[in-house]
């Protein structure tokens, strides 16, 4: 099926940053042109983010009728569609196919890209720097911006700095690009030892105006900043850490970490009030946060710093009930998880719609357990343990679906059957259908007879019925004549029976030729009718030895994909198991964790405690009072 | 700065705090490096999951040309797709495709559909059979046209179904002369 028709390109759509040390998906708009339509069918489920059906619609092509005039696209387009669908050795294996055939420079480049992005993927750090220096000048701007930043992370994973450097030194784009190249050169400069510049780059990144940068870049200046101000902390100066600190967004991702920072950075400096308003703050966030609950411990502690102890223990006892209760809840997550929640959680309300599973997108499950693994589950590892999931609960789905209809394809192909043989004795026993023969050997009979009465010019021949009556009659006429000249005179009747016969015959041959003419015509019509006739029986003929094939040959096919989906659907079904087996592992993993780390602030909030009640025991008896006594007033 | 650098360097502590390690020790270490789950465990199960989803592609492929096959012979098989160029005088709400004056098919478009149909996706809307010889096609077009008005338009062709797979293509464009949208049938031409 090829035919030519203006749509549209795609590959740069399938672009997925590395170089951020995130992955981010851009997508671009513009139309390219495209020539076949089950090309563009793809399209359409791949702009949807289907990328099963996408998958599907170029694998069937390919058995129909290969897509050839979009050139290598198609296959550069099935190898994006499974790096996007998780099929990263199936992607792998197309792109090296790819390029040991011979290639277009452009696709040369493109599948060396994507050949690099999965080597990094899959750790192979060498080999994807070797396929990355092999690309060439084709690549379009956006994805040679992607090129170079995941070059230098191949580099700066490779602890090779001054590599990374000298990829990220001359980079020029646009600025959203420019900043991610100067944060990256940044810490690589850093790295290389080479600090102060490194430094003053990350102080770059960190000083761009937030009004006029988009909110990613906003993320990227947060995260500069924050680093800074540890930097400047670590190295003990609290007043330029507290700069960095503030600079970070007061709402976002990184806000709470800064303001936990900025509290430090002002215990540093000892102005105690200032800490404790920072840390009052992150008390307004939500309970769950890390920071939120090391700042109820902090809290007190400041406090302490203040000389006001009593104080100090309210809030320590306030942070051991916080904990406690934190403690229990998570308990009841935890046995909540070993129940299933999480997984109930993760299936997909609605497996029909391709669209909603979080193949392409970063989401997490609607589980109580998400608020205390946010930073887990926002993890690569469960994230592609949950798109894996998803994926493996959709191809169930699809494997049911099949299954579920494959009785009413057998049911219409018996019914196709039965109709065809109780209806092939009667086509087989219609008398019509011999007839054919008879009235061929009719036809040629007929044509006959009208090349003799052209020959004899026999206008008699050509009668019609009522001129016939008349030869009748006057063949009866000549009879009763003959007869009756045997016993009287008859010239005078005779004479009249030759006038009318002649003045008959006269007619006959005077129209002879328009006879004779009609009478070929209608042998033309019947022969046209006779052909049509047997064209009719030759149709029927040949579409009753051809019928078999609508119905014959399926059944073996049909059992045999029974067979193929039982099968799929039993190790889909373990596969579904191991996956739900793998995830509840990694929360457990995170859960526990997440109570031993509760469990650690419990225990030194009770030893602040502790502490403060030694102490305010020791002042209680050197002025003879207990401190419960003094509590109680 | 050369003091802070120095002080920087003999700590490496700006180098932990770029890789997102935090700042106090109270700070919860929680992530994926916490996890213990076995590397080659998740990569055998990732691989195992990589090689289904190839077995149910193939099966899905078998099974969808089974299908075809059987419900759409290739001799009555008669396809109709939807396509837009450009698309910016008219927002697409749904078609309704008449074959021989019987509603056949009806499409609600989403959000995301005319996205994908805008960026050059080219949506199968209809299979059919239909027995060699003349048919008349209807398409109806409904959606917002210039300045947000309610716009519904049909466009008829008549077709001559042949004993090979016959395509149609219904083609929303813009007439830039007109800032009108433009609505077209075209029959494919298999090689």
């Amino acid at each position: 099926m090829q035919y030519s028709v203006r749509i549209f390109s795609f590959i740069l759509c399938l672009s997925v940053s590395l170089a951020h040390g995130a992955e981010q998906t851009r997508t671009e708009m513009e139309p390219t042109d495209v020539y076949d339509l089950r090309y563009g069918e793809t399209l359409f489920n791949f702009f949807q983010q289907k990328y099963f059906s996408a998958i599907t619609n170029l694998m069937v092509a390919e058995v129909r009728d290969p897509i050839r005039i979009q050139g290598e696209d198609p296959n550069l387009l099935l190898g994006g569609l499974y790096l996007a669908y998780g099929m990263h050795n199936e992607s792998s294996r197309l792109f090296q196919e790819l390029l040991d055939d011979q290639t277009l420079p452009h696709t040369h480049d493109q599948a060396w890209y994507y050949i690099a992005k999965l080597r990094y993927l899959k750790g192979y750090v060498p080999q994807a720097e070797q396929a990355l220096v092999k690309i060439k000048d084709t690549l379009p701007e956006e994805r040679e911006a992607e090129r170079l930043h995941l070059l230098a992370n191949v580099y700066m994973t490779q602890q090779n700095y001054q590599k990374a450097i000298d990829v990220l030194k001359n980079f020029s784009g646009d600025s959203e690009w420019e900043a991610y190249a100067h944060f990256n050169l940044g810490v690589a400069l850093v790295k290389a030892g080479q600090l102060e510049d490194g430094t003053d780059l990350l102080d770059d990144v960190g000083d761009l105006n937030p009004f006029s940068i988009s909110h990613e870049l906003n993320a990227l200046r947060d995260k500069a900043n924050l680093a800074l101000g540890f930097a400047y902390m670590r190295s003990n100066r609290p007043a330029d850490a507290k700069s960095y600190f503030q600079r970070v967004r007061l709402h976002g991702p990184l806000s709470n970490k800064a303001l936990l920072g900025l509290g430090w950075a002002f215990t540093n400096q000892q102005d105690y009030p200032a800490a404790l308003n920072a840390w009052l703050e992150l008390q307004t966030r939500k309970a769950l946060d890390t920071t939120v609950q090391e700042s109820l411990i902090a809290i007190p502690y400041i406090i302490e710093k203040m000389d006001k102890k009593r104080l100090s223990m309210k809030y320590y006892q306030q942070a051991i009930e916080s904990y406690k209760n934190e403690i229990n809840q998570l308990e009841d997550v935890m046995l909540a998880v070993q129940r299933g929640e999480l997984i109930s959680a993760m299936r997909p309300a609605n497996l029909q719609d391709e669209t909603s599973l979080p193949l392409n997108s970063f989401g997490l499950p609607n589980s109580i357990t998400a608020p205390y693994l946010n930073q887990m589950m926002a993890s690569n590892t469960f994230q592609e343990a949950y798109k894996n999931y998803q994926s493996l609960l959709h191809l169930q789905y699809v494997l049911k679906k099949w299954i579920n209809q494959l009785p009413s394809y057998e049911l219409m192909l018996n019914e196709r059957r039965k109709a065809y043989y109780n209806k092939l004795p009667e086509v087989a026993s219609d008398e019509r259908l011999k007839d054919i023969t008879r009235m061929y050997q009719q036809r040629d009979e007929l044509a006959r007879q009208i090349k003799q009465i052209e020959k004899e010019e026999n206008g008699f021949a050509l009668v019609s019925d009522d001129e016939e009556d008349l030869v009748l009659t006057l063949e009866n006429v000549e009879k009763r004549l003959a007869r009756l000249a045997k016993s009287q005179d008859v010239s005078e009747e005779r004479e009249k029976y030759q006038f009318l016969r002649g003045v008959l015959y006269f007619k006959l041959q005077s129209e002879f030729v328009p006879r004779l003419w009609s009478a070929k015509n209608n042998l033309k019509q019947l022969d046209r009718a006779l052909e049509k006739t047997r064209q009719s029986k030759r149709s029927l003929v040949k579409t009753a030895n051809n019928a078999p094939k609508f119905f014959e040959g399926y059944d073996q096919k049909i059992d045999w994909a029974r067979k193929r989906i039982n099968n799929l659907l039993g190790r889909l079904g373990a596969a579904i198991s191991q996956q739900e087996s793998h995830i509840q592992k990694l929360a457990m993993s995170g859960l526990i964790k997440r109570r031993q780390s509760l469990e650690n602030y419990h225990v030194r909030a009770r030893f602040g405690i502790a502490r403060l009640y030694d102490s305010l025991i020791l002042e209680k008896d050197k002025q003879g009072e207990t401190p419960e006594a003094e509590s109680a007033q | 700065m050369n003091k802070l650098v120095r002080s920087i360097a003999r700590s490496g502590i700006l180098l932990l705090c770029l890789t997102g390690l935090p700042f106090t020790h109270l700070i919860a270490a929680e992530g994926e490096s916490t996890a213990p789950i076995e590397t080659g465990t998740v990569t055998t199960l990732d691989n195992q999951i990589q090689d289904l989803k190839k077995e149910v592609l193939d099966l899905n492929r078998d099974l969808f040309l089974l299908e075809e096959d059987l419900l759409f012979p290739a001799n009555t098989q008669f396809t109709v797709f939807v396509s837009m160029d450009v698309g910016l005088t008219f927002e697409l709400d749904s078609v309704q495709l008449k074959l021989n004056d019987q509603i056949v098919a009806n499409h609600l478009y989403t959000e995301r559909e005319v996205k994908a149909l805008k960026r050059g996706g080219v949506h199968r809307f209809y299979t059919g059979n239909l027995t060699s010889g003349e048919h008349e096609l209807v398409a109806f077009f409904v959606g917002k046209g210039p300045k947000d008005r309610d716009y519904k338009r049909a466009t008829t062709l008549k077709v001559t179904k042949g004993p090979e797979p016959q395509f149609v293509e219904l083609k929303i464009s813009d007439s830039a002369a007109k800032y009108q949208p433009e609505f077209k049938v075209k029959v494919w031409e298999t090689e």
